[in-house]
Order: structure tokens, then sequence, then C-alpha cells
């Protein structure tokens, strides 16, 4: 497999230390499970393989680029009037030097996890994530054998939601470049934050990005996570979280995804405590042959949390789009509220949704419910709006902004208009007059 | 200004209108009344264009045009309004932002330059003042959380913003208590002119009372069996439709 050709090929070159052990176990996790396809259900819609098939070149760059012309990208500038901190992760790793975190700089810790690991100075909590044998998931397998690098970001206090941290993934598009990363999120106990993740091209060659995050919430600690993809037509992306949520955890996780070939944001994220409430939700907008799909499963572990896991998807032309949602509720999470919702409009007749939602329960005092739509606009509300001389396509726009805010409301004023703007962008694109 | 000839409609392959004709001039103010499901808000559905009502037969001119033939949208910018009987509730739409795409979409199909903000807020709010609509109804999302009495102030405020030539009103004063009746009866009265006309469909003679019509249709079965003026509404009222529809 040209995967394992790549890693032998490359692996002189990669951080090795504390890390040496953990990539030849997922390697050959990886040599006896292989790299699922669609015959693996959770990745069903989504065949990974196929995918890898395609990722040749797995050579890293270093590119000059300043930062003026990171954020004079389109999907980037939409954040102008965000008063964002910063964090550049280039093509496989983190550009300290794009980056400027001096506003907040008491208040998190900023490191590469690639300088931590040749330096030896990896913290125990994330060492532990090292040695810890079974993992049994593929893309977590995957970037352990290849990462080269990942951020850790630590929040240590809280920081003012009108400053979000902006973890900006560029690709610079060597054609046929992969690049594999882990990264590390944590919350310490009573902070706050507003995280905005993109993912951005600068050419329009193929990119192919994995990477892995391991988000450890602690005690009472507030998330605020915007996420955009907004990669080119050519771009492969798949995002996967390992979340480790502690009691009275407060998550707000919004994604967006207007751009991208093949996308894929999956996760497990596990409630270790209780009191916490954990909104999961997403916007898709999606055309061409653009194949979109958000997965997760959230693990109920103790009593008394509550999930809501809520996802719009607009599909035109020949789109893809997929919801997986799971809800696990263990024998000792009494008391759970665990809820999942998609709603789609579908725009074309070849436009496609896969929509899969499932509850697996074993307490039972429960309140978990699950629910899904499928429909075109509403005609009626087409009509009244023609009928006051708004025409065909601009009454549409207006239903269809209309059904996805409700996903980016939630977010902060400026924020919010960042979100709106890339949406009414991607209308005006696709329904234009 | 409208020539209805023979208009036959159907609705899921019923038939609802059987051989409609109507004439109005300019500046007329007409009422049509009839019993529950004789074809009233048929009528003013196909003259807005909605395509769940089937045109089987029969020729519609507004402004000497083949109305059938225009989209939705162009008729109303060409004038025709129609004042629903059910307004639709819209979540996500702001009342403020579909004010202004309609003021505006309408205006640029005439040819005519937008409106400034400013004076698009000037507008509604004066207009709104005068129909006791309040500017927190104003930030809501379209007709969401309205009552029956306030959707059928906003469509009124509709009208006076958009004032178009043709003004359909399907049982506006329905859900109105009689200070609001009198309200959107100045609202309607104020836009009485030479040049518009207006076709007010209604249940109850109480609304002609407030809005004095030319002429008054008894529409039954989905024909008109009977016109006449005003006066034909209060007969309407002695007698009940029974007996006008068996004397006719
Ligand atoms: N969308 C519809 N689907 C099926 N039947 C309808 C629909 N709209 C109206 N009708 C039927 O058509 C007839 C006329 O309705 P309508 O024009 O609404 O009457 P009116 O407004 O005079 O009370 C009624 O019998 C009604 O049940
Ligand atoms: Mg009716």
């Amino acid at each position: 497999m040209a995967f394992f050709a790549a890693y032998d090929r490359h692996k002189d070159e990669l951080p090795q230390g504390v890390a040496e052990q953990s990539r030849i176990d997922a390697l050959n996790w990886i040599k006896s499970n292989g790299i699922p396809t669609k015959r693996v259900e959770s990745y069903h819609y989504s065949d990974l393989r196929r995918k890898f098939s395609k990722a040749q070149n797995y050579q890293m760059s270093d590119t000059q680029i300043s930062f003026a012309e990171i954020k004079s990208r389109p999907s980037i500038a939409a954040f102008d009037h965000v008063n964002y901190v910063p964090i550049v992760f280039m093509d496989g790793k983190l550009r300290l030097d794009l980056s400027d975190i001096s506003k907040i700089e008491e208040k998190i810790s900023l490191h590469s996890l690639g300088a931590m690991v040749t330096a030896d100075r990896l913290p125990e909590c994330l060492a532990y994530d090292f040695k810890s044998a079974k993992r049994d998931n593929a893309v977590d397998n995957l970037t352990r054998v290849m990462w080269r690098d990942g951020i850790i970001l630590r929040i240590k206090q809280s920081i003012a939601s009108d400053l979000p941290i902006h973890l900006i993934f560029v690709s610079t598009g060597k054609t046929d470049a992969a690049h594999f990363s882990r990264h590390s999120l944590l919350l310490a106990a009573n902070s706050s934050a507003t995280l905005i993740e993109s993912h951005i091209n600068l050419t329009n060659d193929v990119s192919f990005n994995l990477h892995h995050f391991t988000s450890m919430l602690s005690e009472n600690s507030e998330l605020t996570h915007f996420t955009l993809n907004s990669e080119n037509k050519n771009a492969v992306n798949i995002c996967r979280t390992h979340g480790i949520y502690s009691d009275g955890v407060k998550l707000n996780s919004i994604s967006l995804a207007v751009g991208g070939a093949w996308s894929r944001r999956e996760g497990d994220l596990i409630c270790n405590g209780s009191g916490m409430d954990l909104k999961l939700s997403g916007a898709v907008l999606a055309s061409a042959e653009q194949h979109v799909d958000n997965s997760y499963v959230v693990h109920h572990k103790l009593p008394e949390n509550t999930s809501f896991q809520r996802f719009k998807n607009v599909v035109d032309d020949k789109a893809h789009a997929i919801f997986q949602g799971k809800v696990i509720v263990s024998i000792d999470a009494q008391k759970t509220d665990g809820q999942q919702m998609a709603q789609t409009i579908l725009l074309s007749d070849d436009a496609e949704i896969s929509c899969k939602p499932e509850l697996e329960i074993y307490a039972d005092d429960v309140e978990c419910a699950h629910g899904a739509t499928v429909g075109a606009l509403d005609e009626d509300m087409l009509f009244y709006l023609r009928a006051r001389g708004i025409p065909l396509k601009t009454a549409q726009r207006l239903l269809i902004h209309a059904f996805i805010s409700e996903i980016t409301d939630p977010l902060f004023d400026n924020l919010k208009q960042a979100a709106d703007s890339l949406i009414t962008k991607w209308l005006s694109q696709h329904l234009d007059n | 200004m409208l020539e209805i000839k023979n208009l036959q409609a159907s609705v899921e392959d019923k038939m609802i209108l059987n051989g409609l004709n109507l004439t109005i001039n300019p500046g007329e103010v007409h009422a049509i009344m009839g019993p529950n499901g004789a074809g009233k808000s048929t009528l003013a559905n196909v003259l807005a264009g909605q395509d769940a009502y089937q045109v089987k037969g029969g020729q519609i001119s507004f402004h000497s045009e083949d109305l059938l033939e225009l989209s939705i949208e162009e008729r109303a910018a060409k004038g025709m309004f129609l004042s629903f009987q059910y307004p639709i509730e819209i979540p996500g739409v702001a009342t403020m932002t579909f004010l202004k795409e309609s003021m505006n979409a309408q205006r640029k199909i005439r040819g005519e330059d937008e409106l400034s903000t400013p004076n698009f807020m000037k507008l509604v709010k004066e207009k709104a003042q005068f129909l006791n609509i309040t500017p927190e109804m104003l930030r809501r999302p379209l007709n969401v959380g309205f009552s029956g009495g306030e959707k059928k102030r906003n469509e009124i405020l509709q009208m006076l913003l958009l004032e178009p030539s043709l003004c359909v009103l399907d049982e506006t004063d329905s859900g109105l208590d009689i200070d609001a009746l009198r309200v959107v009866a100045d609202g309607v009265n104020s836009l009485r002119s030479p040049k518009r006309s207006m076709l007010i469909i209604t249940h109850y003679q109480r609304l002609l009372d407030y809005i004095e019509p030319d002429f008054v249709h008894i529409l039954v079965d989905g024909k008109i069996i009977k016109s006449g003026d005003k006066t034909l509404a209060l007969e309407l009222e002695r007698d009940g439709y029974k007996n006008i529809i068996a004397a006719a």
C-alpha cells in the first residue's frame, strides 16, 4: 500500500522519541485492520481507502508567505471585523512566525507537538496520549503513524468571547501533498474561550489533510468552537475529534461547510462527568460533486448530561451530504438527555443526503430522541415572498439563509456576521438571479 | 384594469371556479361575498398566481396584458397585491428585510432606483404607526408570533408600502376586533384613488360599512350569481345566502 511505502520513505524525517512506539503500534493496527472501506459501518458513506488510493505525495513543504497574504484570502477576510488571535498551521506544521498570540499571551500556552517531542519536553498528560495502547479508529491510527506536527494549545484562564483564537489551517497546494497532524486542546477548569477553526487553500491544487484533535475540557470550562471549511474544489479534509469532557462542561460547537471536495468531520465525545451541556451543530452548503460528512458519537458515561446534535444541510447539483449521529448511554448514565436532529433541503434531483441517527441506550431513566427531515423549500413561503414581487431566486436565497442561520445564530455578533457573509456569498454564487 | 372572462379553475382536480366573469375599472371598489367554500380564496389565489390552483379555461387581462402569462413576481410588480386570508409565518426572515427586499424588487422590475435605507426606514415607521404596528413587531421574523389581527395589519402595511394598483383583500376583516377593523379600513381607504382598484372579499357585511364598495357580487359554487350596488350587501345580511340563492 502506498501509505506504508510513504511511511518507510519519510519516517526518518518524523519526530520520534516518545512517539516512536506509538507510530509502530498504530502502523500495526493499520496493517491488520486496513484503511476502512464502505464495508466498515461508520465509514459506509465515506470510503476512506478510496480517498487514500489517490494521495500519493507525502512530501512536506515550508512555503514562504506573509500573514497579510493569508488574511487577504476571501474566506479569512470574512473575519476582518472579528478581533481574533491568529495561529497559523500550514502544510502540516505550526507556523509560529505567522501566528501572533501577544494579546492573550499570559492566558494561554502554545507549542508545537513536533518541537516538544523532539526536545523530549512533552507534558505528562500528553505523553500519556502516546502510551495508551488501544486505539480502534482509523483516523486516530493513521495520524499517529504519520504525524509531523500539531498544535498544543492550552487555555489557562478565561478569554473574552470577543477575542477568539483563530486556528487557520492553510494548504499551499503542492500537488497531491498529504499532511497528517495531531493537535491537543486543553481548557483549564473554570476557563472559557472562543475558538475559530478555518480550513483554506491558497491554490486550486489537490490537497489532502488529516487532523486529529484531542480536546480535553476540564471542570466547568466553556468552549464555543466555530469551524469553517472553505477549501477549494479539489481538497480532501478529514478532521477527527477525541473529546474528553469533565463535570459541568459547556460546549457549543458550530461548523459551517461551504467548500472542499471531500470532507469528513468525525468524533467520539466522551462525557466523563455530570452536569454537561454539549451542543454540536453544523451547517452544510454543498454543490457540484462535493461530499460532506458529519459523523459523531456522543458517549454518555455518567448521569445528568445533555447533548444535542443538530445539523442542517442544503444540497445542490450532485453533491452528497451525510449525517451519522450516535448517542450511547451507559448503564450509569441516568437522566441523560440526548437529542439528534438533521434537517435537509435538497435543491436538485441528483442531490443526495444520507442520514443515520442512532441510539444505543443501556440506562432506563433517559430522554433521548432523534429526528430527520428532508424536503424542498416550502412552496407556500416561496409563494408569499414572490407575491410581494421578490424574484424566485431571491426568495430561495432568503429562505435558505433563514434555514441555515438557525445554526449560526448563537455566535456573537461579529462572528455571526462573518458566518453570514460566507453563507450569503455561497448563496449568491449558487443561486444568482 | 382587470377583466376576467369565463374563468374556470380547479384545485387538486376538483373544479372550483365554473365560468366566472368580472370587470373592474380603474378607481372602482368591488366586493365579493359568498358562503364558505364558494371559491373566493381560489379566485384571489388565481389572480396572484399561486400554482396550486390550475386555470382550466377562460382569460384574465390585467392592465391590458395576459395575466396568466406573467410570473407571480411580475404580477406583483405590475401592481397586483393579495392580502392573504392566512398570511404565512416565515421564521428566520426579518420583517424589515422582507419589506425592503419586496419594495426594492418591485422598483427594480419597474426600472426604478433602490430606496435608500434612511428613506425606507422613515416610510416604514410612518405607515406602521398609522396601523398601530409597534417597532418591536417589526423586529420579529415575518409574521412569527403575530396574532391573527397583527398578521392582517401587517398585510395592510405591505399594501401601503407597495402602493399596488389592484388590491385584493381576502377576508381581511376576519380576526380583527372593532378597533383594529377601523384602523385597517382607514388604511385601505387612504389608498383609494381614481387610478387604484380594489377587490374586497368578505363573509360579512360589517367591513363594507367602513370600506364602501361601488359594486357587490355574490359568488356561489364558483360563479357570480348576482351583482348589484352596496345595497345588495345589506339585502344579503337581511335575507341570508339561502334566499338569495333560491331567488337567483
Ligand atoms: N389547497 C386545496 N386543496 C384542496 N381543496 C381545496 C384547496 N383550497 C381550497 N379547496 C377547496 O376548494 C373549495 C373552495 O375553497 P376557497 O376558494 O378557499 O373557498 P372560500 O374562500 O370561498 O371559502 C372548497 O371546497 C375548499 O375545500
Ligand atoms: Mg377563503
